[in-house]
């Protein structure tokens, strides 16, 4: 609280809000950008783009949608975040780091599963794609909300989308075709 | 694309990639700690400082920098000043480079002294110079330096000479002509008595014939040699010659030729003239002496 007065009292309000939003809307940001960037901190990636929010609150305020706002703020952290660890990898600077837990904790072995084989099958995805399918498909963020945090025209979210779905069902597909070769099954008896 | 809004597979899953699809994303989130807001703050409060903070410094610093290097840099030296050249009428020179100069005839002065060298080529030899005055003359006699201020050093195929102030130096030098060639013979006998009327008497004579003829020519050379006008005795003499291809007087006037070609620096002429004179006559007891000349002017 005291952290809290110190902001307030240095800028103008809307601290208040933007906790809020961190406690309504935090959990799902992280598990976006644990989507979205999974080899990076997650939990650091939220901190760092509620920072962000508190720095632009005023902003914050003024927008039809704060909840697309900080989608829209997490997909260009995540692929600023994503290009930096590739530098860092580039010149062997990477460190390592607990990736912290961001799913509900009741998740079944399948559900963890599905999401290591849509996760690896994300990664052959463009930029653009991956960002529209894992805040549709995933997080389940309404058209409208994926326009305004990307601020395409919602026509070109629905065409990446396509796009993607075709992208990645396909790329599943081969996933368990691979998996039923190397294991001696037919396709049909592999589970999904 | 239909302008329907399609439905999440999560609601839809048909095949199996779908059914994969919809069962990653019935996975929620893990909730939010409330206590987490606090770190939030915390990092909000000491957010790392920008990387481009120095930014400004270093470029201030640089530009001080780039300043006090442009200010305290040690000035070029000027650059040398070159000579001033003075060349007279009809004179053939050019500058083969901003210190080099090709003097092929006629007169060429330094009439200032410059700071730079000084390359003055011509056919027969180079001169090089720095800070002196000089004139160059190039004739078919070759090059003459005469050096009024500083010194000039003059390089030859075979040596390096340095001229001085107030000293004068020609290349190549004149050739040594033996004594005995010298002693030229006087014509006796001839009727024509030195005095006022001796060169016309002397040319009278000569469109004689015979002997006096002969004798009168070759006394008409000597005597256009004594008062200064040789291409005028070598034309006589030449005229001796043509009229007179066998006479008694050839070996005398071949050689009073070959002197005079010598004097006036017509080498080619010259030699060819010593040939002659080694094949028309090589009893004669003055052939080594021509030899010998005709050798030194063959170098």
């Amino acid at each position: 609280m005291i952290l809290d007065q110190a902001i307030t009292q240095s800028g103008s309000g809307g601290v208040d809000e933007v906790r809020r939003l961190y406690l309504t809307e935090g959990a799902g940001l992280r598990q976006t950008l644990a989507r979205l960037v999974p080899e990076l901190d997650a939990h650091d990636l939220l901190h760092e783009l509620f920072v962000v929010a508190l720095d632009k609150r005023d902003e914050l305020g003024t927008v039809q949608s704060p909840r697309a706002w900080l989608y829209g703020v997490a997909v260009k952290l995540a692929a600023t975040r994503r290009r930096t660890a590739r530098l860092r990898r580039f010149f062997g600077l990477e460190q390592a780091h607990d990736v912290p837990a961001v799913d509900v904790s009741t998740r079944t072995v399948a559900q963890r599963d599905a999401q290591v084989r849509v996760s690896r099958a994300l990664e052959s995805l463009a930029a653009p794609k991956r960002e529209v399918f894992v805040l549709f498909e995933l997080q389940g963020l309404p058209g409208e909300e994926i326009a305004a945090a990307l601020h395409i025209p919602l026509k070109t979210v629905w065409t990446r989308l396509f796009h993607a779905r075709k992208e990645v069902t396909a790329a599943l597909e081969r996933q368990l075709l691979i998996e039923a070769r190397t294991s001696g099954l037919k396709r049909d008896e592999v589970e999904p | 694309m239909s302008e329907t809004i399609p439905a999440r597979l999560v609601d839809s899953a048909i095949t199996d990639a779908e059914k994969l699809i919809a069962a990653a994303a019935t996975v929620g989130p893990r909730p939010i700690r409330h206590d987490d807001w606090d770190s939030v703050m915390e990092r909000a409060l000491i957010r790392p400082p920008s990387p481009w903070r120095h930014a400004i410094p270093f470029a201030l610093s640089l530009a001080v920098g780039i300043a006090v290097v442009l200010v305290l840099r040690p000035a070029p030296p000027p650059a040398p000043r070159p000579a001033e050249l003075v060349a007279t009428a009809g004179a053939k020179w050019t500058h083969v480079a901003p210190d080099e100069v090709s003097l092929q005839s006629g007169r060429l002065a330094v009439s200032k002294p410059g700071e730079a060298p000084l390359r003055v080529q011509t056919p027969d030899a180079v001169l090089e110079t720095m800070k002196s005055r000089f004139l160059a003359e190039v004739t078919s006699n070759g090059t003459t330096v005469v050096v009024e201020e500083g010194e000039v050093v003059v390089r030859t195929r075979s040596e390096r000479h340095v001229v001085r102030a107030g000293e004068s130096f020609t290349w190549p030098p004149p050739p040594v002509i033996p004594q005995q060639l010298l002693d030229t013979p006087t014509a006796s006998g001839s009727p024509c008595a030195p005095g006022a009327e001796h060169l016309t008497c002397l040319s009278a004579e000569a469109n004689g014939d015979g002997l006096d003829a002969q004798a009168a020519l070759y006394e008409l050379g000597a005597l256009q040699v004594r008062n200064g006008d040789r291409s005028g005795a070598l034309a006589t003499w030449q005229r001796s010659l043509d009229r007179f291809p066998a006479g008694v007087l050839e070996p005398e006037v071949r050689i009073a030729r070959l002197v005079e070609l010598v004097r006036a620096r017509k080498i080619a002429d010259a030699i060819a003239e010593a040939k002659a004179f080694e094949v028309a006559f090589p009893g004669d007891a003055r052939v080594g002496d021509v030899q010998r000349l005709r050798v030194s002017l063959e170098r």
